[in-house]
């Protein structure tokens, strides 16, 4: 494989790298350190330890071990992402690329413009389009018959799940397109000679062939939602209650709205570690995809 | 039982004309090859038949069964890719095998026909690769294997052997013929070789621009084409074509050409009736060019512009005047380029083909190996 010889890099090669070294360092892996030794004090916002905050060991993550919130966000972190990145993702954006593949040219530009519009929307914009859809007086309500009823209030995880899917399927819906084309019609044709309906075409041959794609498109997807605050955060802020309180947003309650800057730091810290391993994981398929198309 | 009937059917995608009028008729057993240069139509026939493409208009039966709608996965028909289509997430078992999975057939007797399968093809040591593990041959004994266990009606087969090297190519090729010989099922095959449409065909059909030419063996649209180009098709290197007149008199039919006018043998006569004397494009085969050197008195005289050694013959490219003829001489002939030659053509195989139509003039039906010795090689005369 010619990826293994690369050669060993000289002085230059460090020299070239040395600009976006300094600045990942300084603006990305400084900082993220920093809040995992910050998750470790008792700094606050405002009072005596805002300045003179010190070192707690393991106090921090002793309050997170018996904190029912952090648990109960946990889950709904788990929900939010499990619901936008395997529903989202796998049914509704696959739904769309085979869609977008059979449709005739000008359906298929048209599904295609509206969707990634959704998708490049800023994340702002498209909170308030759902907020006004699904609240009370909305849209929603409007059709339903009743400008009190607010479906917003009655099913707010509901709700951010399919405005997070709304703006994502977009992406997905391209990366799943470019994975279909790769699939060899020939193959497809292979099997339905071979007697298998168009639905086990589907899922014996053209699934089991796009799994590398998919399986990335769920992770990249995942990390995505694992990160999306502004999303919720406009929409719901995390309420009603803590129905819609995802780990980011716990943490900026925690650091910003009761002014425990420590402890909202340590709850960032478990999404950076969630985020990571997922990362890793993203990496590592990405280069066995690599690997096995070469 | 897998007798084929085509019957006048069109292929259009949009305003493009694919296929335009195919009839053709393969009897159970048969192996049938559709031979033409790429985009003739013969692949868009071929997925016709198969069931993956629709006919605009007209008839496909199989076994006397009209099959128009009967979709590509009932129609028992097992097919090898070009690209020989595997399943690059399965094994070879599994490759083999999905096919009778998929239509739930009895385990016991797929099992058997597995065995029996790799055992024709040699592919027990590759059961359990993947497709990407397997090299082109490999892959494309797989593919074959996949079609064979099946034991269907009807094999078709695109083009499964351009994608391997030309040493593999001709093993495989053989193959196929030993194949054929102990299952014969009936084969199509759509190739653009036409060394592999000699070699492996019952029957031949030339197809060009969507339309069928012309169906034979492969002798007979070798020795008699029925148009300028099948003529120029078949055959390598391609028959020589040159403008003629052909016209009649009290001894028979003639040829003038290249400064000379030529009588044609006796057993030759005219297809249909025609006016002559009429412009014609005279056709002759490299192989029926005898090159002598130096000029000579009564011969077509010319000179030797390029020599292509091949060992066991050499292929000579001459001028005579305007026209550049190809011929083939021995493999040990010592010409050399610039050379004066005479050249001696087999009047038993020239061919005349209408200048305008391009079909094939002279009825060529009453040619025996007899007429070979009493009009050999009939010396030309020159025009004043």
């Amino acid at each position: 494989m010619k990826g293994d010889v690369a050669e060993r890099p000289d002085g230059v090669a460090f020299l070239l790298l040395l600009p976006t070294a300094i600045l990942l360092l300084g603006l990305f892996v400084g900082p993220v350190l920093y809040a995992f030794y910050l998750g470790l004090t008792n700094i606050a916002l405002m009072g005596p330890t805002a300045r003179h905050f010190h070192f707690t060991g393991m106090a921090n993550l002793h309050r997170l071990a018996r904190d029912s919130l952090f648990w109960e966000s946990l889950k709904l972190t788990a929900i939010f992402v499990a619901a936008s990145a395997i529903v989202g993702v796998t049914v509704v954006g696959m739904a769309l690329a085979v869609l977008i593949q059979h449709a005739v040219a000008w359906l298929r530009a048209a599904v295609g413009a509206i969707v990634v519009v959704a998708w490049m929307l800023p994340p702002l914009t498209a909170a308030l389009i759902w907020y006004a859809f699904s609240t009370s007086g909305g849209t929603l309500s409007l059709l339903g018959g009743s400008s009190r009823l607010d479906v917003l209030d009655s099913f707010p995880m509901t709700v951010v799940c399919l405005a997070n899917i709304w703006a994502t399927a977009g992406f997905s819906m391209l990366v799943l397109s470019a994975g279909l084309r790769s699939v060899p019609t020939e193959v497809l044709e292979a099997g339905r000679m071979e007697g298998a309906s168009r639905w086990r075409v589907f899922c014996f041959l053209t699934l089991p062939i796009m799994k590398p794609t998919i399986v990335t498109n769920i992770l990249l997807v995942t990390l995505l939602s694992l990160g999306n605050f502004s999303l919720i955060y406009i929409m719901t802020g995390g309420g009603p209650g803590n129905a819609t309180d995802i780990l980011p947003i716990y943490s900026y309650q925690q650091a910003l709205v009761f002014g425990k800057l420590g402890y909202g730091a340590l709850l960032g810290d478990v999404v950076v570690i969630i985020a990571t391993i997922f990362a890793y994981l993203y990496v590592r398929m990405s280069r066995t995809t690599r690997m096995a198309a070469a | 039982m897998g007798a084929v009937s085509i019957e006048q059917v069109w292929k259009r995608f949009g305003p493009h004309v694919a296929v335009s009028d195919l009839n053709l008729s393969i009897t159970d057993g048969e192996f049938l090859v559709l031979l033409g240069p790429s985009g003739c139509g013969k692949t868009t026939s071929l997925r016709m038949l198969a069931g993956l493409e629709r006919p605009s208009t007209g008839v496909i039966k199989i076994d006397d069964l009209v099959v128009n709608d009967v979709p590509a996965g009932k129609r028992d028909i097992a097919m090898v890719f070009q690209s020989y289509a595997l399943y690059p997430h399965m094994t070879v078992r599994r490759n083999l095998t999905f096919g009778p999975r998929i239509r739930r057939e009895n385990k016991a007797a797929t099992e058997r026909a597995l065995n029996e399968v790799v055992n024709v093809l040699g592919l027990e040591a590759l059961l359990e690769r993947r497709p990407s593990q397997l090299s082109g041959g490999q892959r494309q004994r797989v593919a074959l294997g996949r079609a064979l266990l099946r034991r269907p009606k009807l094999f078709l087969m695109d083009e499964p052997l351009s994608n391997l090297d030309a040493a593999l190519r001709g093993q495989v090729r053989a193959e196929l013929v030993r194949l054929h010989r102990q299952f014969p099922i009936t084969t199509v095959y759509v190739t653009h070789d036409q060394v592999e449409a000699m070699t492996m065909a019952d029957k031949i059909a030339i197809m060009f621009h969507g339309r069928l030419q012309q169906t034979g063996t492969a002798q007979q649209v070798f020795d008699d084409p029925d148009n300028l180009v099948v003529a120029t098709f078949v055959g390598s290197p391609p028959m020589n074509t040159m403008p003629g007149t052909l016209s009649a008199d009290g001894n028979g039919l003639s040829v003038a050409c290249l400064g000379t006018t030529i009588p044609l043998p006796g057993w030759m006569g005219l297809r249909k009736p025609a006016p002559l004397p009429q412009p014609i494009s005279v056709g002759i085969r490299p192989t029926d060019i005898e090159v002598a050197a130096g000029p000579s008195e009564g011969l077509i005289s010319g000179r030797v512009d390029v020599v292509e050694p091949m060992g066991a013959e050499t292929f000579l490219t001459i001028d005579c005047g305007p026209q550049s003829l190809m011929c083939r001489a021995p493999g040990r002939v010592r010409m050399r380029a610039g050379e004066n030659v005479s050249l001696t053509l087999d009047t038993n195989h020239l061919y005349a083909f209408d200048s305008k139509t391009g079909d094939a003039l002279i009825d060529r039906s009453r040619w025996s190996d007899g007429d070979v010795q009493r009009a050999h090689r009939l010396e030309v005369t020159h025009h004043a």
